[in-house]
């Protein structure tokens, strides 16, 4: 039988730290802050021992933990670290070795390997017969796992623990009235103003540099890919008759007549405007009818600024394109029942309903508020795949690092440790 | 793909958020609280929108509830899906945690990657998150494994993953090949393994050393973790005219007595049992007396012969009831029949 807390387990007014992936825990766990109460050294001690066994085996009691509580602890070192004399190591958080012992039961375990919400909810699995060490039943939460050993657990308990819980019948209809209800206007909406839509839907985000809203809004959400792609369309010069190229190419050099240098050597096979614009100067600048050469010249300054422009406008392309797909007026279709044939397109059935015999909620999906507590334990192997994990070895401590998972900062578990240590020698 | 999630229908939704966020005033609070008269739990203090106000703290902290009741505005109600872990973050005297939640609304914030994003709680510097294996270093691994040249040591050398991980790796893996060729991995555990995977950090180890993640994940191999043995003071400080037996030292340094020892290593290099197989009976009372000087006692039952082998580590079988009896001070032997 775990131990009965004597208040509420995420009691807002005590604050502690529980092992738990509770969001009330989480709330605790953001506002708990670091300080140091002017205190008598026995008050510090008894208030740090509070707080560290509320988080470490708050299900144990205190005999169990005395238990195996050890007096002597132990870190690692490298041999590079005993040569090393200097000042600026890291120190050894040996103190939080102390509740390493807890770490070796087998709820511990199983909670540090994301297979069930708390080590609580770990023992109640344990207990049912869910769990296997090595291949045979265990069912007892202190079962102290040795290096080497591998435990299992029930698939359905660990996407039960995990997963989002599983929505009532009356909820799952309520959450399906409502979605239903805005989907519905979405669609309205859409079929009135699509462009608008799609551009609310589609908020672009920035392919490259820090997000800069301004001038997303001012280069590119002006602009359509619509718009752009039409451009590109109109500087393909595949049909212009050759008269209007060499216009185009004739008005190009002059913008470069007033940088024209004569005697200055030019490089034949340099594609830039301005060095063709050169050439041509070279080749022929006072007769009123251009000789051929000067002719396919102009041609071909034509064609390079049409290059050079194409090459920006599709730089604007690839940064619209992280924001939105091509705009077209039935970008909204998809979402039409009688092209989906569903109301709801993303999901199947009714909300998290999708197979009603699973104890939770389907198709599967994660709990909320479980990024803050998703850690990966040094001390084991886990493969979610199969709901497996093998420990490793006790969890150490080492310069600047701590195995033992713990929230609560040196200084508790150092006073803590004294509390303990206090007629045990 | 471009389905939409009921989050994305409301589009000004995202901008109420924000406005409400510049109103909301303060999330940590004061610690240390009493409760009873002047202390802000007190009932004088009254209660906000029906709820005390730590609690009110709270439901300010969770935001807004979406169509189907998730706390969305909440920077920690969605799980990752980038291996970049969203953690409480670790604060200086200059950034209070309220102006991080405000900051956390931005995309680019969580883009930053440092030492801190992989300390997952603020106050406790030494405990860091480890890293899952990558799909590329654990294909590595496996295709190691299976090369009869490599051994466990140059795996764990050449990734920077050490050995008793490796050796787990290679055991989860059998399994989970099993259980693939069984049909038990359903689609919903496999969406499981896959959210999981995504949530959690990964590393390349020794693999392509590109991210932070692959530096922070190489695991150090060359320390040293002291053995229990050695855990311990071996001197003992006696007077010169103390008494000091075989049996003082035997539980000074928790070993079996220095005889006992000697008896092991003597045990230890007889071959095998004796046999008594084509023994013709006349000879066989001469043979057991043999056998039985030299090493335990004899025991005849009716027909059958048995004899008393002393246990060797690691071999003894242990069965509850009243066979456990070699706990028993009267019978220190195990019971094993002849010729088995």
């Amino acid at each position: 039988m775990p131990k009965k807390p004597s208040s509420p387990l995420r009691s807002l007014a005590r604050g502690l730290l529980r092992a738990s992936w509770h969001k009330q825990n989480l709330y605790n766990f953001f506002k708990k802050e670091a300080y140091r109460r002017s205190a008598s050294l026995y008050q510090q001690k008894w208030e740090s021992k509070r707080e560290t066994r509320a988080y470490h085996g708050d299900h144990i009691t205190e005999n169990n933990w005395l238990g195996v509580f050890k007096k002597n602890l132990v870190g690692a070192e490298t041999l590079h670290d005993k040569d090393d004399k200097s000042g600026e190591r890291e120190p050894v958080p040996i103190a939080l070795q102390l509740y390493a012992p807890i770490e070796r039961r087998l709820d511990m375990a199983m909670f540090r390997a994301m297979f069930a919400s708390s080590p609580r909810q770990a023992r109640e699995f344990i207990s049912s017969g869910k769990v296997k060490v090595n291949g045979s039943k265990v069912k007892h939460g202190f079962y102290p796992l040795c290096p080497g050993d591998v435990f299992s657990v029930e698939p359905e308990c660990v996407l039960t623990a995990v997963g989002r819980e599983k929505p009532s019948e009356g909820f799952s209809k309520e959450v399906d009235t409502k979605q239903l209800e805005a989907f519905q206007k979405f669609k309205e909406n859409c079929k009135e103003d699509p462009r608008n839509m799609f551009e609310q839907k589609f908020t672009p985000i920035s392919v490259d540099g820090p997000y800069d809203p301004d001038r997303l809004y001012q280069n590119v959400r002006a602009m359509t890919v619509e718009n752009l792609t039409n451009k590109i369309q109109d500087l393909n010069l595949d049909g212009v008759s050759a008269e209007d190229l060499v216009a185009k190419g004739q008005m190009e050099v002059e913008q470069h007549r007033d940088s024209f240098r004569p005697g200055e050597s030019v490089t034949a096979d340099d594609p830039s405007v301005s060095q063709l614009a050169t050439e041509y100067f070279r080749l022929d600048s006072t007769a009123s009818e251009p000789s051929p050469e000067a002719k396919d010249l102009l041609k071909r300054i034509a064609h390079r600024r049409v290059e050079i422009q194409q090459a920006e406008l599709q730089e604007l392309v690839r940064l619209f394109r992280g924001a939105a797909s091509v705009y077209d007026p039935r970008w909204y279709y998809p979402y039409l029942e009688e092209y989906c044939g569903s109301p709801l397109p993303w999901q199947e059935g009714s909300y998290g309903l999708q197979d009603p015999s699973k104890p939770y909620f389907t198709p599967w999906t994660p709990r909320t508020f479980l990024a803050p507590f998703a850690i990966v334990p040094w001390h084991l192997e886990i493969s979610y795949k199969t709901c497996h994990a093998v420990y490793l070895r006790d969890p150490i401590t080492r310069r600047g690092h701590s195995e033992v998972i713990s929230p609560l900062p040196l200084y508790m578990h150092e006073n803590a440790y004294l509390f303990y240590v206090r007629d045990r020698q | 793909m471009g389905v939409p999630t009921p989050k994305n229908l409301v589009t000004s939704a995202n901008r109420w958020a924000r406005v409400q966020a510049s109103v909301t005033s303060s999330y940590t609070q004061v610690r240390g609280v009493r409760i009873g008269p002047g202390s802000y739990l007190s009932r004088d203090y009254g209660l906000v929108g029906g709820h005390t106000l730590p609690r009110s703290h709270m439901m300010q902290w969770l935001g807004d509830k979406s169509i189907n009741g998730d706390f969305h505005n909440n920077p920690f109600c969605y799980a990752p899906r980038n291996h970049i872990p969203n953690y409480i973050p670790h604060t200086t005297s200059k950034i209070s945690r309220d102006d991080i939640v405000k900051k956390m609304a931005d995309p680019e914030y969580r883009k930053i990657v440092n030492e801190n994003t992989y300390k997952p709680f603020p106050l406790n510097p030494y405990t860091k998150t480890s890293f899952l294996l990558s799909e590329e270093l654990r294909e590595a691994i496996l295709e190691s494994s299976r090369d009869p040249e490599m051994s466990l040591w140059q795996i764990s050398s050449r990734y920077g993953i050490r050995k008793e991980r490796v050796a787990a790796t290679v055991k989860l893996a059998k399994i989970e090949k099993d259980w693939e060729q069984e049909g038990k991995i359903t689609p919903d555990l496999a969406r499981y393994a896959h959210r999981m995977y995504m949530m959690m950090p990964i590393s390349n180890g020794r693999l392509s050393q590109t991210t932070l993640a692959d530096r922070l994940g190489e695991e150090p191999m060359e320390e040293i973790v002291p053995p229990k043995t050695a855990r311990r003071n071996n001197i003992q400080i006696m007077h010169e005219t103390a008494e000091f037996s075989p049996q003082d030292a035997a539980s000074f340094f928790h070993a079996p007595e220095a005889t006992e020892l000697m008896d092991r290593q003597l045990y230890a290099d007889i071959p095998k049992p004796f046999s008594f197989e084509g023994v013709e009976e006349k000879d066989l009372v001469q043979k057991i007396k043999q056998w039985k000087g030299r090493y335990t006692d004899v025991v005849f039952k009716g027909e059958n012969v048995w004899a008393a082998i002393p246990a060797r580590a690691g071999k003894v079988g242990y069965r509850y009831g009243a066979s456990r009896d070699h706990r028993k001070k009267h019978r220190k032997h195990k019971d094993e029949r002849l010729n088995a």
